[in-house]
């Protein structure tokens, strides 16, 4: 996704105004003169103030306002790209009850499918590097991850 | 320090057990630093238990060598697969990549090896004879002359991480805004945090570095976008040696790696700053003095050389004032100064002087750290190389896996893979439309740095700006930064004004080149 310089300005100056708003808005300690609000502020006038340097860059050159040609025609590879997303996303959601293993699994096979890998191969290498992560993460590293159903079976 | 403090120092450090335990602080550090997300600073604390039954030096000197080459290390998922270890090795990390694109994976990971194993060793010898100097002279640095130095890093860096300066200050202002989510730094008042929870502890860099260098990656490289697919092992670099061409490297840049160590060295020791900020100044000085600087970004050796030298010779730098005047400079130090308590050992300037030997050998192991690079550095090299051989239909779900791990496992929270997400689209909106992210992620760790440096100065001379350049060295460098941002200014302008001579042509992109 490209947008043009003539809408990004605009675009930019606008959020440093929204910046600005909210930095105005950040409650104000009696006696204390430079507050919670003076770098927020400051990165807001900036963000204004580049927003219009890069609209005034922008108007002297013809170019779209905004270029969606990023996933036409990716076929398999956009909707590999909207999964690596979605499914982050739902991960999030299913974390703890599916646990690291199942999810992992489910995913990475999801995505593998997704790119064109072929099924035995999906079948050794998701499993095989989701419970290698697993044993070195939870085992060694003592990081907390949910072992979810898969845990009462795995060793 | 006498001949005799150094001899029986050298003694105490060839003992079995004290180089058993860098060798194994080594093995294990270069385990954590490959892993994607995982830091240096988890190695060390995961490390704290094992130093419970260790006598001080085997337990420091673990924690030495674990750190030099975790972060070392880290340079390897940075260069392979766009996954900076630290926001230090984030200063290079583009350039490593590029050359991995440019099917030159070994080379690049070799200069990473050497250099950061020779810019450790000049480190260390630096730590070694003017250590106590510099941590003075780093002490006398007050909020003024942290407030330019952060300044200082954080232009630089927008300056040199993209074509467009006005494009690097905006990612720079980004990077700031994401930093001022949470508690302020001096009031203590919640910023942007909308009643979350998790917004109130601020936004770890570590996810945000994941999602816009590595998560943004894999979307351009299954977009159009993309200026190629993934990086893979050429057939020539397939028969490369590690190290092999590193030689004619040491010739041609010498002086980059003199260069890149004394900026290590120096910046180093100042605590709170100097570790994250060497690896910047040195690729935005090698940037700015270089012969070649249009082929900075594009994987050119030379800044890459500064850079890696830079990072581990500050890393030896930054226990300066640690071991000094026991005031931890980063993380990394501050577990150490605690297990040196807890063995009762009390760094301090005491230290210096009622036990020399014990300093003296801990700065003995970082040389011994650093030498084990080479071989250790070798062997990783090899393995790593075969990352490039996987297909991509098989590499690509890897690495997505690895960014919900590693930035599920900084703080155990899933909220760090949301900040992945969003941080990995932005950073492929902001690439898309030529914005650097390098700058997002200095401004998002040095923002604090400078903010609370630059409320205490204001404080401090109750809100007069000159009271900004009263002190010598703020006032130096104040004039510098200030000096630098003029500069960048009049020469937009001139091109400016030069395309608008020229009928209005050229085009935007180039309209604000410095």
């Amino acid at each position: 996704m490209r947008i043009g310089d003539r809408l990004f300005g605009p675009l930019l100056a606008v959020f440093g105004l929204l910046v600005i708003w909210g930095a105005n808005g950040l409650p104000k300690v009696p006696g204390v003169r430079f507050g919670a609000d003076l770098l927020p502020m400051g990165i807001g006038i900036a963000l204004v103030l580049f927003g219009v340097l890069i609209l005034v860059a922008g108007l002297r050159v013809p170019a779209a306002f905004l270029d969606l040609d990023d996933w036409q025609g990716r076929g398999r590879d956009g909707f590999a790209a909207l999964w690596a997303f979605v499914g982050l996303l739902l991960g999030i959601v299913l974390f703890d009850p599916l646990g690291f293993p199942l999810f992992g699994i489910l995913f990475m096979a999801m995505m593998m499918a997704l790119m064109g890998a072929r099924w035995p191969v999906i079948a050794v290498v998701a499993p095989g590097f989701i419970l290698l992560l697993y044993y070195v993460f939870s085992g060694l590293l003592r990081v907390a991850l949910p072992a979810g159903p898969l845990g009462a079976i795995l060793p | 320090m006498t001949f005799a403090t150094l001899a029986e120092a050298l003694t105490l450090v060839f003992q079995l057990q004290v180089l058993l335990a860098i060798l194994g602080g080594a093995v294990y550090g270069l385990f954590i630093g490959a892993l994607p997300g995982l830091t240096a600073t988890m190695a060390t604390a995961l490390l704290v238990p094992l130093t419970f039954y260790m006598a001080p030096l085997p337990a420091i000197a673990l924690i030495v060598s674990s750190t030099a080459m975790a972060i070392t290390a880290g340079d390897i998922p940075g260069a392979l697969l766009r996954i900076p270890g630290t926001p230090a090795s984030a200063a290079y990390t583009e350039e490593s990549y590029a050359m991995t694109r440019n099917g030159d994976a070994v080379r690049a990971l070799s200069i990473g090896f050497f250099f950061s194993a020779t810019g450790g060793l000049i480190g260390a010898l630096v730590l070694l004879i003017t250590g106590p100097a510099l941590a003075r002279l780093s002490l006398n640095f007050s909020s003024f002359e942290f407030f330019w130095l952060a300044l200082l890093g954080l232009l630089t860096c927008a300056l040199v991480s993209g074509a467009n300066p006005v494009k690097g200050a905006v990612s720079l202002a980004i990077g700031l805004l994401i930093a001022t989510v949470g508690l302020d730094v001096t009031s203590g008042q919640p910023r942007f945090t909308f009643g979350s929870i998790e917004l109130s502890g601020g936004i770890s860099f570590i996810p945000v570095m994941i999602g816009m260098f590595a998560f943004s990656e894999i979307l351009r490289g299954l977009s159009n976008a993309s200026t190629g697919d993934l990086p893979k092992a050429s057939a020539e670099s397939g028969k490369q040696r590690p190290y092999q061409g590193i030689w004619p490297l040491l010739k041609t840049y010498p002086f980059s790696l003199l260069r890149g160590t004394a900026i290590g060295s120096s910046l180093g020791a100042l605590p709170g700053v100097g570790g994250d900020l060497a690896a910047w100044i040195a690729y935005g000085i090698s940037a700015r003095f270089s012969k070649t600087p249009e082929k900075f970004g594009k994987g050119h050796p030379e800044g890459l050389i500064e850079a890696t030298s830079a990072n581990n010779a500050g890393l030896s730098s930054a226990w300066i004032p640690a071991l000094v005047f026991g005031i931890p400079g980063d993380a990394v130090t501050a577990i150490a100064v605690g297990v040196l308590y807890m063995k009762g050992v009390a760094p301090g300037p005491r230290l210096f002087v009622e036990n020399p030997t014990m300093p003296t050998a801990i700065i003995m192991s970082f040389f011994v750290a650093n030498l084990l690079l080479f071989p250790l550095g070798y062997v990783a090299i090899r393995c790593a190389r075969m990352v490039l051989a996987v297909p991509r239909n098989v590499i690509v779900p890897m690495i997505l896996v690895c960014c919900f791990l590693g930035s599920y496992a900084i703080n155990n929270t899933l909220f760090g893979v949301g900040i992945m997400l969003v941080a990995g689209l932005i950073g492929y909106v902001m690439e898309r439309n030529d914005f650097p992210i390098a700058p997002v992620i200095l401004g998002l760790v040095l923002g604090p740095v400078l903010e609370r440096n630059f409320i205490m100065s204001m404080q401090i001379s109750r809100g007069n700006l000159m009271g900004f350049f009263d002190r010598p060295v703020a006032c130096v460098l104040g004039i510098f930064v200030i000096g630098m941002i003029a500069l960048t200014i009049f020469n937009s302008l001139r091109k400016l004004a030069r395309s608008s001579d020229g009928g209005g042509g050229g085009d935007a992109q180039n309209a604000f080149k410095p």
